[in-house]
């Protein structure tokens, strides 16, 4: 669902990401490890067609991102770190713009309040304006929207930084539901503990390289941690 | 519905919920208001004073007329007055109001509307009775509000505080991302948004002109979808101006600032610029120059046909003709000076000729200076109406002088029919209306080259990055 093949980008003389070959199918959450740099948003960037690549190419249920990034994107939800609303319009609103913009047929106000409580949205907010939210509010919003267009592939920067735990772990709940429902993810992250916890398959990314990606549940959480930090001290020449 | 509307429908709720768009447009309206109460209470004024002139016409034949009826007897030939000889005949030429007169009210202070006009009057000087006088210091320094500077200077202030944020209030929120990983390309987006501010600011903006003309002038249903279309195309100019800033701007601010920075360059320092281009290249004629040329001209006349006079007087023992001699000899001296002031006008006249060519030529620096000149073409202000009419007074003053020249050379007298039927009488003729549909079709057409402009260079800049973030 999610490909990339001999995927490079460059920035003048600086190496961004260096040949990334990926392969997530539907129903496989991949997360992505790494220092800042290491690579992992530049992928994303790649895969959304925010960014051409230098060589190598970025596909989307075979599509190429750079051929027809529109008819790419159709496939795709992306869930930045801040995902931002109008704050003017309540999150209702935001969800029926959000939806329409995708195509979503019927988007009836029962049936947007469907979706957005299936994310978690509280009833009383969901008419609320959104400029009031918290950033865990936004997420749901985001997720509603996935689950509003069936997204085939989610692509998640960073979504649980800067949440609480019981935010988060409503976070992940959702995105295991995504995923049961046969979405392809691909999220990077510097949560390893929820990273071994929701992953299929875990990459570690250094300096635009993928250096190894394993099954989450061939290791333990500490062992996890252990390779992430060594990999790192390498990464930071210690 | 398809995306485009989704983005249509949206943003106009978001700007209708927003705090600046009632405040934005009430101090239109009032602004509005305010600049058609001037240019209405100002027509009214300025029609009075024509009606007056027209008056002061009739008055003047009608006194001539009483006083031909008395003194037109032959015994008191020996005391004819002045009022039965052709040489007495006096006419007033007046350009009549353009169809929109309360859109410019301002520019046409500049123009004669009036001339007065006589046999022996010198050709330079008729209309110097009914040009502007000293204004009161206060509106010479503020200017007058009219419809035309409202239109032309604050209307693209209007567009660009209400869309100068199109798409960089998205780039400052960190909300790009985001909106652009939806199916839905970047031009999309920018499209759907401008369309939504035409249609809160620009559509209203011509509404609120086509009412506020139909309340103050009514004039024809052309003219008045000219004045729409023009003002349309011109508020989507800087509707244009604003979304392509927020191609290259990196956030609001930024945005806001090559939003002014581009009004005072097209609004404020290109026209300027243009004028001193035009004074620099073809400069206009200095009028004090002009004005003692002419008089010593006048004054060449005077003494040459006074020579002439005392070389040839009249025969001894050859009967008094009913008009005076010294009127015929007036006559001469006159038709002399006319001679010279034509040889010493012409390049003068040349010199203005050439300046206006170039002024026509620098309104396509900038739609601003295209618009001005549409509006007061659409006012009847423009200078070339001014210029037609003062072509026509002119000519109106030969046909005076060729009329009293027949009356010298058949001896004959004025008599109350001729002021009961036989008096010309001057009428503006306006130009053909190809002639002014051409010129607007022209400054429309400056604009839309601006236009085309800025969505080239928008289409350039969005061809380049895939979307706006790389």
């Amino acid at each position: 669902m999610l490909r990339t093949h001999a995927l490079s980008k460059t920035f003048g003389a600086h190496r961004a990401l260096d040949g990334l070959d990926l392969d997530i199918a539907p129903g496989e959450i991949f997360c992505m490890l790494g220092a800042n740099g290491a690579g992992k948003t530049t992928t994303i960037k790649l895969l959304l067609g925010f960014l051409k690549p230098t060589s190598g190419n970025a596909l989307v249920d075979g599509i190429d991102v750079q051929a027809d990034p529109v008819r790419a994107r159709r496939r795709l939800l992306y869930l930045p770190e801040q995902v931002a609303l109008y704050g003017e319009l309540s999150g209702l609103e935001n969800l029926r713009y959000f939806a329409g913009l995708a195509g979503v047929p019927d988007c009836t106000p029962q049936r947007l309040r469907g979706w957005l409580e299936q994310a978690g949205v509280p009833a009383a907010a969901v008419d609320r304006r959104a400029g009031g939210y918290s950033k865990g509010m936004r997420q749901k919003v985001a997720i509603a929207l996935a689950i509003a267009r069936s997204a085939r592939g989610l692509l998640l920067d960073e979504p649980t930084s800067g949440l609480d735990p019981a935010a988060s772990a409503e976070f992940h709940r959702l995105l295991l539901q995504q995923r049961d429902a046969g979405a392809a993810v691909l999220m990077a992250t510097h949560d390893l503990f929820r990273a071994r916890e929701v992953a299929t398959t875990i990459g570690l990314m250094r300096d635009g390289r993928l250096l190894r990606s394993f099954k989450a549940r061939d290791l333990s959480a500490r062992e996890l941690e252990q390779l992430y930090l060594d990999e790192m001290s390498v990464a930071a020449g210690l | 519905m398809n995306a485009a509307a989704i983005i249509v429908r949206t943003e106009l709720l978001r700007m209708a919920r927003g705090r600046w768009l009632l405040p934005l447009w009430l101090a239109f309206l009032a602004l509005c208001g305010y600049a058609a109460w001037e240019g209405a209470a100002w027509s009214t004024q300025r029609g009075a004073a024509l009606a007056a002139i027209q008056d002061e016409e009739r008055e003047v034949h009608q006194m001539r007329r009483s006083q031909i009826v008395g003194e037109l007897t032959p015994e008191n030939k020996s005391r004819y007055g002045g009022a039965i000889y052709a040489t007495a005949m006096s006419f007033r030429a007046t350009l009549p109001q353009g169809e929109l007169p309360v859109l410019t009210a301002g520019q046409a202070e500049g123009y004669p509307m009036a001339a007065k006009i006589f046999p022996f009057v010198a050709s330079n000087t008729i209309f110097d009775e009914y040009m502007a006088g000293m204004e009161n210091p206060a509106v010479l320094a503020a200017g007058r509000i009219d419809l035309a500077f409202v239109l032309v200077w604050l209307l693209p202030l209007l567009i660009l505080a209400g869309s100068f944020d199109l798409w960089s209030f998205e780039r400052e929120r960190g909300m790009e991302p985001w909106l652009l990983a939806q199916p839905v390309s970047p031009l999309r987006y920018l499209l759907g948004k401008a369309a939504a501010r035409a249609l809160l600011l620009v559509a209203p903006a011509v509404l609120v002109l086509v009412a506020v003309l139909w309340l103050t002038a009514a004039p024809g249903a052309a003219t008045l979808l000219q004045a729409a279309f023009l003002s349309a195309l011109y508020g989507l100019f800087w509707l244009g101006f604003a979304a392509l800033v927020n191609l290259f701007a990196r956030n609001a601010t930024q945005a806001a600032l090559g939003c002014v920075a581009g009004w005072l360059a097209l609004v404020v320092l290109v026209p300027a610029l243009a004028l001193g281009v035009a004074d620099l290249v073809a400069p206009a004629p200095n009028p004090a120059e002009r004005t003692n040329a002419l008089r010593a001209m006048a004054m060449q006349a005077r003494a040459e046909t006074r020579q002439q006079a005392d070389a040839a007087s009249r025969p001894e023992g050859r009967a008094a003709p009913n008009i005076p001699d010294n009127l015929r000899k007036r006559a001469v001296e006159v038709e002399r000076g006319e001679q010279l002031i034509r040889a010493a006008v012409q390049p003068y006249r040349a010199q203005d000729e050439r300046r206006l060519r170039w002024l026509d030529l620098l309104r396509a620096g900038s739609p601003a200076i295209a618009f001005q000149d549409a509006l007061e073409r659409l006012a009847g202000t423009d200078a070339a109406r001014a210029r037609r009419f003062q072509d026509q007074a002119h000519a109106f003053l030969l046909d005076v002088r060729r009329l009293t020249q027949r009356y010298l050379e058949q001896d004959r007298l004025l008599t109350a029919a001729d002021y009961d039927h036989g008096m010309p009488r001057f009428v503006h003729r306006e130009a053909p209306s190809s002639e002014r549909l051409g010129a607007l079709a022209a400054d429309a057409g400056v604009i839309v080259l601006f236009l085309l402009a800025l969505l080239a260079v928008g289409a350039r800049r969005l061809r380049r990055q895939a979307t706006f973030i790389e």
